[in-house]
């Protein structure tokens, strides 16, 4: 089964279609429009990050209501910005219903995150 | 080096599916995503959406015949003067002499009026890829 995988380098013009192909992907999913901006808006936050130095990439892999998304190629240690500045990490668990860290082969790290249907007390999305 | 083996540079953009009907959305939502962000003309968009759902079909249609469909790759690299629009497949396109297949033959010059260059890299039974180049006109520009 061939999957849906997006390679972004850190040009606006890839994000920006990096982010139409999200939205598409989460409006296949039948997720509620709230929620279809959020997987745009995680997939927006995150390539943000991207350093320019490689291309990052996430896998799609749509659900009944739900998408999980699966980053590489993200700069190490996005996750540690200072107490009194709003996390990245933040960011992704105020919009997501999960977010985990898993290493894969050769150490990389891969960001997973789930976004669902079933979440209502995430904020509504003012500047995506 | 061949002709054709030139160092190209990394795609801004590249999206790997499934080569099948409903998946060339993403393609399409891929680009005008891309275009707004470039600000291309309405028009010049109109023409890279044809071309590419064209290149989007031929995969769709010719690379995985009589097996399940495989995979579709679509890059989108963006230069000073234009973008560049590539659509490969990973599967086998059969030769025109041993039957037409489903069709009416017109993609492939839709294609090469709509760009400023067409190449297409591909035999029967191998692999395909098309390499769409696009110029700004004045009226195009970012």
């Amino acid at each position: 089964m061939v999957g849906i995988v997006a390679s972004v380098m850190s040009s606006a013009v890839g994000r920006g279609a990096l982010t139409r192909v999200a939205s598409a992907v989460a409006a296949s999913s039948d997720l509620p429009i709230d929620r279809v901006e959020h997987v745009a808006l995680v997939c927006e936050t995150l390539m943000d990050e991207c350093d320019g130095a490689a291309p990052c990439t996430v896998q799609f892999v749509a659900g009944p209501r739900s998408v999980r998304m699966v980053f590489s190629g993200l700069p190490a240690g996005i996750h540690d910005t200072p107490p009194d500045v709003p996390s990245i990490e933040s960011i992704l668990l105020r919009l997501a219903d999960e977010v985990w860290i898993e290493r894969a082969a050769g150490g990389r790290e891969e960001l997973h995150v789930v976004v669902g249907a079933s979440r209502r007390d995430a904020p509504p999305v003012t500047n995506a | 080096m061949g002709e054709h083996d030139e160092v190209r540079p990394q795609p801004d953009f590249e999206l790997v599916m499934p080569a099948t009907a409903e998946h060339m959305m993403l393609a399409r939502q891929a680009l005008k995503g891309f275009a707004e962000r470039a600000r291309w003309d309405p028009g010049l968009l109109g023409d890279v959406r044809v071309a590419l759902s064209e290149a989007c079909s031929n995969a769709i249609v010719h690379a995985y015949r009589d097996r399940p469909p495989g995979p579709m790759r679509v890059a989108l690299t963006a230069a000073a003067d234009g973008v560049m629009v590539e659509v490969a497949d990973e599967g086998a396109w059969i030769d025109p002499d041993q039957g037409a297949g489903p069709g009416l033959g017109l993609g492939l010059p839709l294609m090469a009026a709509l760009s400023q260059s067409l190449q297409i890299d591909g035999t029967p039974g191998r692999p395909t890829t098309v390499r769409m180049r696009f110029t700004f006109s004045d009226a195009d520009g970012p």
